[in-house]
């Protein structure tokens, strides 16, 4: 029992998430309950507009939760604050960069912020750590050019990079492969479960490539518009969840393929 | 500082150039004083020429500190501004901070009709005042409204809606006004770098310090917002208190300049971008003392210019940094195809 509290990253509580602002509060989803452990490769999947990104952004401290709790290493989330937060959980955001003349290294730099000194004095640690994560992402080539000149499958690989060198046991990437080909998009599949097991981090990503997260994941959260099911590709499979996924007579889920096909 | 070595060669011209500049702007004026004997005044103090030792001490050494000090103010808070609001548009007097002076202004030159103080209160001083006020005033609002916002680009709409009605109230202002408050008023919007004492000089300088200072805590965060304020929230930068810190600093470089050398166009504008082309790094760490020496240059090529070497005229100094500044980053960035933050 206390060797599985070590291992939690992220707990899940009764969870409502939703947007605030003054006067109203808009609930997305409510009794959310999951939890994630050390090492796990984790894929978010539900229809557009199901409440996804809502749910990484309430995990990555963008959101404040509305009810329940979420526990990140057995700690409320609330009560973290935001640079010890820095040193728990990265994130890779769907966010358009800002214009800026940053290189590939400096933006993979900048992950290290949490580590660097008042003036941001990157130490033999921190470039071993940028050159490692440039490494691992097979980007090392690119370190020199400005990230416009990036197509967007290197930009991709970078932002991950970026998230590595910031040296965190959790990662959360809000959907890696959006807009990306099938090779980079196999590729990134890979590389963040290469990731989880390698180097024991908790990868949590939101996608829309339902049939490799069936084949990748260590475990699938799927949200639909009644649920929230937590568990291996497998039971999921089997207790016939992905066909609650698109509630349409236009789609059905094929197991033979893991694909859904127009019916 | 291994990053700032490999820019070392370049913060010696730069500081080189800014030397032949400053020495460039020292040797011209209405009166005509050989270089050498400029030299012999600044270092020896020998009595060469009377008028020439009060001509160089009381007015060109005070007008070259006054633009040193303004122009790399102003191109600072041009490049905060840019980096807070990840927009190139932006300058120091997005925030309507020089309309709030601009207001200040008009406001006393009105009120010395009305109350008949004449000549008591068109000093130095009163104009640095009134500035002064005007400028805290839209400060504190503009500072107010930001920690109830959650939005940073609406405080840049704000900021902009305090800038045009800052100058319809001027305009109410000056439809009342006489023909000679008029030009009074209008000398002012016209900035002058002359006509500031060493005590007023010692003021400006300490409070400069006190206020550029600070900068250096924020180049972590400032590196940061290079990728949007979500990812340097993940970074674990405060946005509230750095956007708090950065418009806080911001507004009161501005109106310090504002209040002692009237509106300065375009430098806080012109200088980061003529900067980031130069440098072609967006690390603040390196921007920062680059965009500071820069505006400094800027502003002292620009009074140099003003002071048409050879002639009794003196330009207004907000115009000639656009008249001749323009130009020059349209050229460049024709040439360079692309801006960035």
């Amino acid at each position: 029992m206390l060797k599985e509290n070590i291992d939690n990253t992220i707990t899940a509580d009764n969870l409502t998430i939703g947007y605030t602002d003054k006067k109203n509060v808009k609930i997305v989803k409510t009794t959310l309950n999951f939890k994630a452990v050390k090492g796990e490769f984790i894929c978010l999947i539900g229809k557009n507009g199901v409440g996804k990104s809502t749910l990484l952004k309430t995990l990555s401290k963008v959101l404040p939760k509305i009810e329940g709790t979420v526990l990140i290493h057995n700690k409320a989330i609330e009560l973290i604050d935001q640079k010890t937060f820095s040193n728990l959980v990265s994130v890779v955001l769907t966010d358009q960069l800002p214009e800026s003349n940053l290189t590939v290294f400096e933006l993979v730099a900048l992950g290290r912020q949490p580590h660097t000194n008042w003036i941001d004095k990157l130490s033999k640690t921190d470039k071993y750590s940028i050159i490692n994560a440039l490494r691992i992402t097979n980007t090392i080539h690119l370190k020199n050019n400005n990230i416009f000149e990036l197509s967007d499958g290197q930009l991709q690989k970078v932002l991950i990079a970026r998230s590595i060198a910031q040296d965190t046991p959790i990662i959360i990437l809000d959907e890696p492969t959006a807009h990306l080909d099938i090779q980079h998009k196999i590729e990134t599949f890979q590389l963040l479960k290469r990731l989880s097991k390698e180097v024991n981090k908790t990868i949590v990503i939101s996608t829309h490539e339902i049939h490799w997260a069936i084949e990748m994941a260590d475990r699938i959260w799927l949200m639909t518009d009644s649920d929230f099911y937590t568990d291996t590709p497998n039971n999921l499979k089997s207790n016939n969840r992905f066909d609650e996924l698109f509630k349409s007579d236009l789609v059905t889920f094929d197991a033979k393929t893991n694909q859904f096909k127009i019916s | 500082m291994n990053i700032l070595n490999s820019y070392k060669t370049l913060f010696v011209i730069l500081s080189l150039l800014f030397l032949v500049i400053l020495g460039l702007n020292l040797s011209f004026g209405s009166v005509h004083i050989p270089f050498l004997d400029i030299v012999s005044i600044l270092f020896k103090n020998s009595n060469t020429n009377e008028n020439w030792h009060l001509i160089i001490t009381e007015y060109r050494i005070p007008k070259a500190i006054t633009a040193i000090l303004g122009g790399s103010a102003l191109a600072v808070s041009g490049l905060l501004m840019q980096t807070l609001f990840r927009n190139p548009l932006a300058d120091p007097y997005i925030l309507g901070i020089s309309s709030g002076a601009s207001l200040g202004i008009a406001v006393l030159i009105l009120l010395i009709s009305f109350g008949g103080f004449t000549g008591l209160l068109i000093s130095n001083w009163s104009f640095v005042l009134a500035a002064s006020v005007g400028s805290f005033v839209v400060m504190l609002l503009i500072l107010t409204l930001a920690s109830n916002l959650k939005n940073t680009m609406s405080i840049l709409i704000i900021g902009l809606m305090f800038g045009s009605f800052a100058s319809a109230f001027i305009n109410v202002l000056a439809y009342f006004s006489s023909a000679e408050q008029l030009q009074q008023y209008i000398a002012w919007s016209f900035g002058s770098l002359g006509n500031h004492s060493y005590t007023e000089l010692l003021i400006y300088g300490a409070v400069y310090v006190i206020t550029i200072i600070p900068i250096l805590w924020l180049i972590k965060p400032l590196n940061s917002l290079l990728l949007g304020e979500n990812y340097a929230q993940s970074l674990g930068v405060n946005i509230k208190k750095t956007r708090f810190y950065l418009l806080l600093i911001t507004s009161l470089l501005t109106g310090l300049v504002t209040a002692f050398s009237g509106p300065i166009a375009f430098v806080g504008l012109a200088v980061p971008h003529l900067t980031k082309l130069f440098l072609k790094t967006s690390n603040h760490l390196i921007l920062l003392p680059a965009v500071l020496i820069n505006g400094a240059i800027l502003l002292l090529i620009s009074d140099t210019i003003a002071q048409l070497p050879h002639s009794e005229f003196t330009l207004p100094i907000n115009a000639i940094t656009s008249i001749f500044g323009a130009p020059v980053v349209i050229w460049l960035i024709i040439r360079r195809k692309k801006i960035r933050l």
